[in-house]
């Protein structure tokens, strides 16, 4: 096989991998996003949402009956599926109980927004889960133990251009992450509940004069993010393992991902996560594994040197 | 139909209406006019909620207005055209109207009653239906607020100053259509302007409010044979 063969070989495998890769991290994204664009809160505590969206996915498998019935492959989507209404639950008592006190209409007013006692609250959220989750479930890595995790699927390319190999685990879990962000996007184009919630962000004081509860629609964005960056974890656990800093790892690619995106933009976000994967993947043709994170902020800073507003950032809005 | 009475508001130490009384029966157009911070703004923001009343009573229908949460108050058929517009820039022209009917969640077969009835009022609405709110000219905003007020099909209307920043022709095109709409669906119509002449004249009864406080209240006639109104307002 030819040198120019092998090379377009390993570009479609890092591709490949990137796009799966990037799926995932666009979710987590997403997550992040919904709670930043309705709520103009950023959420410092996104991270350890992810990190217990695997530990909820491990204890329901490993912790019930469930890997029994299913086995490890079906039962963590299981797992998955079931994160979602269980972290929306949580999200949206975390804005009763804390967040609806240092956000929504009553704090716009302020000099700084509310952002700082936000930055606080959110700091400490995620101190206090990360050690918490210290406490309960112990430094030791754990994993979910699927067997797609190290399967794979061998697709073969065009003549004699060799074959590339999928990850099940990461394959699945990306098509989920597309199929969730695709609800969402239908979700808050379509139906009359996503429009409020746009109206809301918008214009929080014209939404109130429309008859919208702004505080209950915080309430649902922040159940939103919570279970959609909550989701992207247990997706995350099907081929990865956990321990109560996982957030960490992840957490400045939501960063970087949702700035790249456009800081407003559900869609732009998404399509940040995804550049970020699939960045990541690629330059591991060409740079060490070491500096794969370069990579992404030498690209990260690229986009905002040249584009400002981000990828999806609106240019500028008319008075 | 709508009572305010004493009511007073203070922003930190400033008083920016002081015992203020108005009242509209049903059906009336009533006009408020009134000096750059007045304090008319403020009073519509009372009646909506998004300002706190320190004293007095708002009631609606015999209703204690201010015991209701500022997002109910539009379910009880209230609608709020504010100063300045205050478009949903990022979404749609369409999307903008049905926000409006955000308490009435109508049938699609209502709603495109409603909807044929909104773009016979603003034509112009319906050629731009899918464009951005936030794109369209002052007029055309200032016309989508209207309609997207009225979707709610709401039995008090409250507009705050209308005519800013628009042309005299483009004015006078939204003081018909809110004419019209007085007229044809009888609703009560509360409407605060600078253009005294253009508000007096469409009104049945209205008020002068200077520095927080009604100095001046009547008929249309009383208003606009009033030598402090002229000299003040009229400019004649
Ligand atoms: N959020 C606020 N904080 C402090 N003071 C305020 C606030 N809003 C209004 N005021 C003050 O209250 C007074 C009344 O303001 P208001 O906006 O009600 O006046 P207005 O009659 O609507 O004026 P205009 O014709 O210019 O719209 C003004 O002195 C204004 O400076
Ligand atoms: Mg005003």
């Amino acid at each position: 096989m030819s040198d120019v063969l092998f090379i377009v070989e390993s570009a479609l495998q890092a591709l490949t991998a990137g796009l799966a890769l990037g799926s995932i991290y666009g979710l987590m994204c997403v997550g992040l996003a919904v709670i930043f664009g309705i709520m103009r809160v950023i959420n410092f505590a996104q991270g350890e949402f992810l990190m217990l969206g695997m530990y909820f996915a491990f204890y329901a498998l490993i912790g019930t009956a469930l890997k029994d019935w299913t086995g490890s492959a079906l039962g963590s989507y299981v797992a998955v599926i079931g994160s979602a209404p269980l972290f929306y639950a949580a999200g949206t008592l975390i804005h009763r109980t804390l967040m609806s006190r240092v956000s929504g209409i009553k704090v716009l007013a302020t000099d700084d927004e509310g952002q700082s006692a936000q930055l606080i609250l959110t700091l400490g959220l995620s101190l206090v889960l990360q050690n918490g989750a210290l406490i309960l479930f112990g430094s030791a890595p754990r994993g979910l133990g699927s067997s797609l995790a190290s399967a794979a699927w061998e697709v073969g390319l065009p003549g004699d251009a060799g074959s590339i190999f999928i990850n099940q685990a990461r394959a699945i879990a990306g098509v989920l992450a597309v199929v969730m962000t695709v609800g969402l996007a239908l979700f808050m184009s379509r139906t009359r509940l996503g429009k409020g919630l746009r109206a809301a962000a918008d214009n929080p004081v014209a939404a109130t004069y429309m008859g919208i509860d702004v505080a209950r629609c915080h309430r649902i964005a922040f159940g939103l993010g919570t279970a959609l960056t909550a989701v992207a974890g247990a997706l995350v656990a099907t081929y990865y393992p956990l321990q109560p800093y996982v957030g960490l790892e992840f957490v400045v690619i939501m960063y970087a991902g949702v700035v790249l995106g456009g800081m407003d933009s559900i869609k732009g976000a998404f399509w940040g996560g995804l550049l970020i994967g699939v960045v990541q993947q690629m330059s591991a043709l060409i740079l060490p594994t070491q500096l794969q994170t370069t990579a992404i902020f030498v690209i990260f800073l690229l986009v905002v040197f040249f584009m400002p507003q981000g990828l999806f950032g609106r240019v500028s809005d008319r008075a | 139909m709508l009572k305010v009475d004493a009511l007073s508001v203070t922003y930190g130490g400033l008083l920016a209406l002081d015992r203020v009384s108005i009242h509209a029966d049903e059906g009336e157009f009533i006009a408020i006019v009134g000096p750059n911070g007045a304090g008319k703004s403020t009073l519509f923001k009372a009646i909506s909620g998004t300002v706190a009343a320190a004293h007095g009573t708002i009631t609606l229908e015999g209703a204690d207005l201010l015991a209701v949460p500022p997002p109910l108050r539009p379910h009880r058929g209230i609608a709020h055209v504010p100063e300045g517009r205050q478009v949903f820039k990022s979404l749609s022209v369409a999307d903008n109207i049905a926000m409006g009917a955000w308490p009435l969640a109508p049938q699609p077969a209502e709603w495109k009653r409603t909807l044929d009835r909104l773009h016979a009022l603003f034509p112009v609405l319906a050629e731009r239906s899918d464009q951005l709110a936030g794109t369209l000219s002052g007029g055309e905003q200032q016309m989508l607020a209207i309609a997207r007020a009225l979707a709610g099909k709401p039995r008090l209307l409250l507009l705050d100053e209308p005519s800013m920043g628009l042309s005299p022709r483009i004015a006078d095109l939204i003081f018909e259509g809110i004419q019209t709409v007085h007229k044809t669906e009888g609703m009560t119509v509360v409407l605060v302007e600078q253009r005294a002449v253009e508000a007096l004249s469409s009104c049945n009864r209205g008020y002068v409010l200077e520095s927080g406080r009604v100095v001046l209240q009547g008929s249309q006639a009383d208003l606009l044979g009033d030598d402090r109104v002229r000299k003040a307002y009229l400019g004649r």
